[in-house]
This record gives C-alpha cells, structure tokens and sequence, in this order.
C-alpha cells in the first residue's frame, strides 16, 4: 500500500525510478489527476484524513470518506434502490411471457439445462402456473402474480436476457452483488459510495435492508467493501428497534449525561492532540465523536415511518399483514432516497430453501407467497416516488441472483431448479425508459437467445446511469486497476436508456 | 520476514510494499538495514522473539513519536525513521487492549477458536441466525482477539469497525480508517459497556472506598504513566457532576468515567 500523505513533490529524487519513466507513486498521481483522485483516497490508508485542518473556530471540520464527490459526467439517477429477489424468482412466471410453454405441461422433451442438480439434457416441463395478461400502452405481458406492479409496466425497461456466470445460490450472489462469482471484491453498493460519496454524511451510503427470516446465504459477503475500506461496506438498517447497530444510547443514558461525557471527552482529547503538535489523526478521531453524536439524533429520524400519512402507509400495504414487512422497507427506502443515501438494497426472502423465492419443490406456495409480499409493496414505492418527483433521479432495479427452469427438478412437483442461462430483471426510473423489452429467451424461457446479457452489463448500466463510466472507473488493488465489471469490461445496455 | 516484523512494531515495512518487492514494490528506505536484520534473522536460527529483542531495543524504536518543525520540513512521512510513527491500535490490539486494563484478559494460548458474544442484530444477518455463532464462557470469550473464530460470513462488528483485514485475500497493510460508527461502537456497544463495568469493578476491588486513588489508577492503567494531578482533578469533577447534576449513583458514575477512559485518544492511538 503507499504509504501516508504524499504528493508527487515530497519524493526524494533516490526515489525516482523507472515505471513507464515515473515512479510508482507520481504514476497513481498522475492516473488519479482527474476524477481517480478518489482511487487514490482510498490508497492512502493512514492519511485518508490527514488533509484536515483546525479550522479558526476551533471546530475540526471532518472529512469523510463518504463526502460527495463530483461523478465522471451528467447523472441519470442520484440514487439506486436494488430490490433483490433472493433464491431466483422464475422468469416464465413472472414477466417472460412463453404461451407455448402451457401446452407441454408434463411433457419430457430436450432442453439443457444446468441448476443445483447439475448439467441435464432432458427434463420435464412444468408448464406457466399463472395466467398472463397485457398491461399498459406498451402492452407488456405480466402474469397474475403481480396485479399490482402490472400497472406500473410503462414505467419499467425488462430485460429478459439477463446472463450470470454461476447456477448456485452462494456463488450466483456473489456475483449479482459484486460481479465475481469468488468473494473478496466490493459490491456494486460500495463502487457507488467509492465513486460518488453520500449525499448526507449523517447516514451510511450503502444502506442494506434484510428479510425478517434472516440474511441471504454468506450473509455480510452479500455487502461487503472486498478490498476497498470498511467506510464503503453496506450497513444493515433495520426497521424497528435502533436502526443501526450501535446507534442507540446505552440503556440508562440520557441525552444531557451522554454529552456531559462526550464534551469531557473532548476537552481530555483536545489537551492530549494540543500536546502533539495537531496530529491530524488525533483531530479527526475528535471530530469523529460529533458526527457520530449527529447520526443518533438523525438516523432515528431518517427511519421515522410512523410520521408518513395514514394514506402513504397504506399505498406501501403497511397496513396488510403479508406486506407490512416489505412495505416498510420500501418506505424507508424512499425516505432513505430522500435523504441523499446513495445505494439501498432491499431483501425480500432470506435464510434457506422456502423462505425466500427458491422454489425447489412447490413453485405455487413458494411464489404465491414472495409476490404476494412485494407486489403491492414495490407497486406502492414506483407510485410515491413518481408523485414526488423522485423516480426520475432513482433508480429502481428488481431481480434475483438467476432465474429458474422452465422444467421440474424432481419427477413429481412443480418445483424449478436454479437457472443462470437466461433470467428476467427489471429497471424503473432514474434515466430508464419506461414500457420496453430487451433481450429474449427461447421459447422455452430456458436459455437468453437474443441480446444476451451478463450481469456486468446490468452493472454496467447502473454505473452509467449514476455518472460513472464502468470501463474507467477503477481502484488500484493487487497490481491492478479493478473494475466493477472486470478487466473485461462491459457495455450498459442502452436500449434501456432514456 | 523481517521487514514484515519490523512492519508490526513501526506501522511501516522498510520495504513498505511488504507483500510486494517486486517492480511495483517500494523501495526500501533502508536497505542495508533491511538485509542486516534478514542475516541477523538467520544467524539467530530464525528466531521471532530474537528478532523481536533486536528491534525493540533500538533506537530507532524507543525514539519519541515528538516531531519537530525541521523534522516535518525535511522528511513529511518520515522515511528516515527520525520519530516513531504515531499510529492508531489495530482492531484486535484495541479489543485486547480494553480487556487488559479492566484487568479480564485471559493470555491462555492455542486450542480451537472462541466466541465472544454477537449483538443479536448481527446474527440477524447471517442465513441461519440460531446457528450463526458459538458460545464460550466468559473466560475464554475474553482471551486475545487473535482466537476468535474467524466466520467469514460473521464478523465481529468491533473488529470490523476497526478496519480488520478483509478476510479473502492476503493483506499487507491494514486500512486505518476513521469514521463515526467507531466512536458509536467504542461509546454505545454492548462491549463498551460491559467493559466499561468490568473497568470499574477492578478499580473497587483494587482501590477501595477511595475515589481519587480509582481515578488515578485508571488512567495509570490506560495511559501506562503517572497522571498528573490536574487531570486526576479534572475525572473527580466530571464524576461528581455525573452524580450532582445527572444524578447518577457513585457506581454509575464511575462506570462512565470507565467508560471514557477506553475511548481517550491517549488510549486508543499509540505514540
């Protein structure tokens, strides 16, 4: 790692050696004039705030790491809400309309196909289990499981062809969340955070809401920052009790008692750095303790859903027993956007097997109950965020880690097994065109055919829209300039765009 | 190896690319040094804790972390070693430091990882949250944050406040960062504050009855050196105004002034 507080004219003239005729440190400098500075930020390490200076009022002004930073050019969305579907909901019977797919109900025919049961060349067809209807100007076909969402459709860009590299939960998440299928790399959340910074420094940047049952498989992997610094992990807000864990006043401390203790505190530590010349780690260590004092008071605000009307309560389904759980988070995730928090992720299903949408043995039970638990809930968020304003700068994405066979896993049941050859997600909002398809699948629903897409490319598209370029935005790591979307790089998939 | 050892006791390799000699490496700011300590390492049958002697009686390591004008001039990130680099304790070092000086730490070595308690919102995270986590006695959840069990899906939330190493690849040098969900962990966690009471049960039973001789062997304990009398006064104020103006009990009071002795910077940052 290089080392602290360095500018290319502090190097001693030993130090200047041979790197494409720089040295090593003047050739991030260099790399980073423009908007990879913020790469470098994070290379510091030890001086991440070191550029801090006491100001004349003797209030250290603190600069986070998750301070806004201008983005690459224009953005489309100031903020991405990422509902994720975890355990794979099924294309063929949700949005990917297949009519010839009913007719071959129980017939084995030949289709490849590879999920947690392996690779397979023949199967047996469980044909659609709902029916579907046209919806909107665009007439997009949705089945029955989403009533409510269907009417939404003119707002929404489905991309049918939607590619990932691995049919297993772990790995496929992974990926979904941080475009490898091997752990260690930051989340598409922390590339956000890395490039943009927060909008509001008194809340997380990368916001993570979980399913009641409990995480997705790997659990903290799904929001970790990888190699970047903890400051661009995902934290995990919950909806009631104190949002954020350790935000809370320990029981039996008031107010007055807390900042009776945090002003001795700071008068003992403000002796202590005076000794020391203004160690500017020792200042913003200081400065730390009054920010964190702020998010006490503003993080319980943030997630007050209480204070929403009775009406905008109920247009979320807070007041429907199946939706109210989802519901609340979608509302938080709205407040949340309006706050200036960067990335929020949504889960709906956790834990294992039934309890989140991976529907291995009754497709019926299992689906009927996810979307019937988002449905008027995610309806709810595009409807609130529409009427004020806020869709065209949010981002909404939807989908699953993959998609699901159009064949059944066993020789009885309607259970689906995994499928990463060809699933459906969906964008709305922030720079997206509403009522269009891309990409399709065969007739089957089994494989993408046309416009093939990989999830680098989903990644791809969110970066854009946010104003960052995928394909140059990088963070130096391991002898290389990562990317979100690999040394491959990716195309965004424009057809979406707005 | 050795400029890895020398890495933990400056907060610097010589080299300080310590995973990375190579073109993209740094160069050592001190190479003869750097070879003299890797001959040394041999010569001394590849002994550690030699090493270990070696660097810490040095100079250079008992050099104040005091910097002068002409010091920050000349040399700005001190590559010639002419200061000890003040630097923040690492994760594991803070924990067990919390727990030294409440007097609970258990050096006991080696056998399986333990598991000290997780916040119940963090084992709502994990996919199986009844079977997450272990549970060890209050003995072994105490021993040195170098045993516990490492989860990757399940880290402790104090030690991931405090930037530990990513767990999935190597890493050379740690992240020190500095964010306000630290000061949030250090001041409201469940740690904290247990610690802090455990602080403050070893004052009563090591000083009893007498305030002024708790506050002093308190910061004795934090800071490793006699406080002045000043400061002893300065902690008997803020406790009397905790109990006078907050009303808080004797106990409580002094489980706060407990509790602001682990979050000092004195304490918290290494010079």
């Amino acid at each position: 790692m290089i080392p602290e507080n360095l500018q290319p004219e502090d190097l001693p003239p030993h130090d200047r050696r041979g790197f494409c005729g720089r040295t090593r440190r003047e050739f991030l400098w260099d790399a980073g004039a423009g908007f990879a500075s913020v790469a470098l930020g994070g290379l510091l390490g030890n001086s991440f705030f070191s550029e801090q200076a006491l100001a004349a009022d003797g209030v250290t002004p603190f600069r986070n790491p998750l301070a806004a930073k201008p983005p690459m050019f224009a953005p489309r969305a100031k903020s991405v809400i990422f509902l994720f579907m975890y355990g794979g909901p099924s294309q063929v019977d949700t949005f990917d309309y297949k009519p010839k797919l009913y007719a071959l109900d129980g017939k084995t025919i030949d289709v490849k196909t590879f999920g947690r049961g392996g690779h397979r060349n023949k199967g047996r067809v469980v044909g659609p289990k709902w029916k579907f209807q046209q919806y909107g100007q665009c007439g997009k076909w949705v089945s029955d499981l989403f009533p409510n969402l269907a009417t939404q459709v003119d707002d929404i860009a489905f991309i049918h062809s939607m590619t990932a590299d691995s049919p297993l939960h772990g790995s496929a998440m992974l990926m979904m969340n941080s475009g490898r299928i091997l752990s260690g790399h930051p989340c598409l959340g922390s590339w956000v955070n890395y490039g943009l910074g927060s909008m509001n420094e008194n809340l997380p940047g990368f916001v993570v809401m979980l399913d009641p049952s409990g995480g997705p498989i790997s659990g903290a992997k799904n929001w970790s920052s990888g190699y970047m610094p903890a400051s661009y992990q995902g934290v995990v807000l919950r909806g009631e009790g104190p949002p954020i864990l350790d935000l809370a006043r320990p029981e039996g401390m008031t107010e007055t008692t807390q900042r009776r203790l945090l002003d001795h505190l700071r008068s003992e530590n403000e002796a202590h750095a005076g000794l020391r010349g203004g160690n500017p780690d020792l200042l913003s260590r200081i400065a730390s303790y009054e920010l964190a004092y702020q998010m006490q008071v503003y993080a319980p605000e943030a997630v007050d859903w209480e204070s929403e009307s009775e009406e905008t309560q109920s247009l979320y389904g807070l007041d429907v027993d199946r939706t109210r759980d989802f519901g609340r988070k979608c509302l938080l995730a709205r407040r949340l956007v309006e706050r200036g928090v960067r990335f929020i992720q949504l889960y709906s299903g956790g834990n294992h097997n039934d309890h989140n949408w991976d529907a291995h043995g009754d497709l019926v039970l299992n689906h009927e109950k996810h979307a019937g638990d988002t449905d008027l809930p995610i309806t709810g968020l595009l409807r609130d965020l529409k009427r004020r304003g806020l869709l065209d700068e949010t981002l909404v994405v939807w989908g699953g880690e993959f998609g699901r066979q159009p064949t059944a896993e066993y020789e009885k049941g309607t259970g689906r097994d995994h499928n990463s050859y060809g699933f459906t997600m969906w964008m709305a909002g922030g720079g997206v065109k509403g009522g269009v398809s891309v990409g399709e699948t065969d007739e089957l629903g089994a494989e993408a055919v046309t416009h093939r897409l990989h999830v680098r490319n989903l990644h791809a598209t969110i970066l854009q829209r946010m104003g960052l370029d995928p394909n140059h935005m990088t963070y130096f790591f391991n002898g290389l300039d990562q990317k979100l979307v690999g040394v491959e790089g990716a195309e965004p998939i424009w057809q979406v765009m707005a | 190896m050795a400029n890895r050892i020398w890495q933990y006791h400056f907060g610097r390799g010589i080299v300080r690319t310590s995973n990375d000699f190579g073109r993209f490496g740094e160069l050592p700011t001190h190479r003869e040094l750097l070879d003299w300590l890797a001959s040394e390492f041999i010569a001394g049958g590849s002994s550690m804790k030699q090493l270990h002697r070696v660097i810490v009686h040095s100079s250079a390591y008992r050099m104040s972390s005091a910097a002068t004008e002409q010091g920050l001039a000349r040399d700005p990130v001190n590559d010639l070693f002419w200061r000890f680099d003040p630097r923040r304790l690492s994760a594991e070092e803070l924990r067990d430091s919390v727990l030294a000086v409440n007097g609970t730490l258990n050096l006991e070595l080696g056998g399986p990882g333990v598991y000290p308690p997780m916040p119940e919102e963090v084992l709502a995270t994990s996919s199986r949250p009844d079977e997450a986590w272990g549970e060890s006695s209050p003995e072994d959840a105490a021993r040195r944050s170098a045993f516990i069990h490492v989860k990757r899906s399940l880290l402790h939330p104090l030690l991931v406040s405090f930037d530990l190493a990513d767990t999935d690849s190597s890493c050379p040098v740690r992240f020190v960062t500095t964010q306000p969900t630290q000061a949030l962990t250090l001041l409201n966690s469940d740690f904290s504050q247990s610690e802090a009471a455990r602080f403050a049960d070893r004052l009563e039973r090591e000083r009893p009855g007498d305030r002024r001789a708790q506050v002093a062997r308190a910061l004795e304990l934090v800071r490793q050196r006699d406080p002045s009398p000043p400061m002893i006064e300065r902690q008997l104020r803020f406790i009397r105004e905790l109990e006078e103006q907050e009303g808080l009990t004797p106990r409580k009071a002094l489980e706060t002034f407990c509790l602001v002795a682990i979050n000092l910077n004195e304490f918290i940052h290494l010079d």
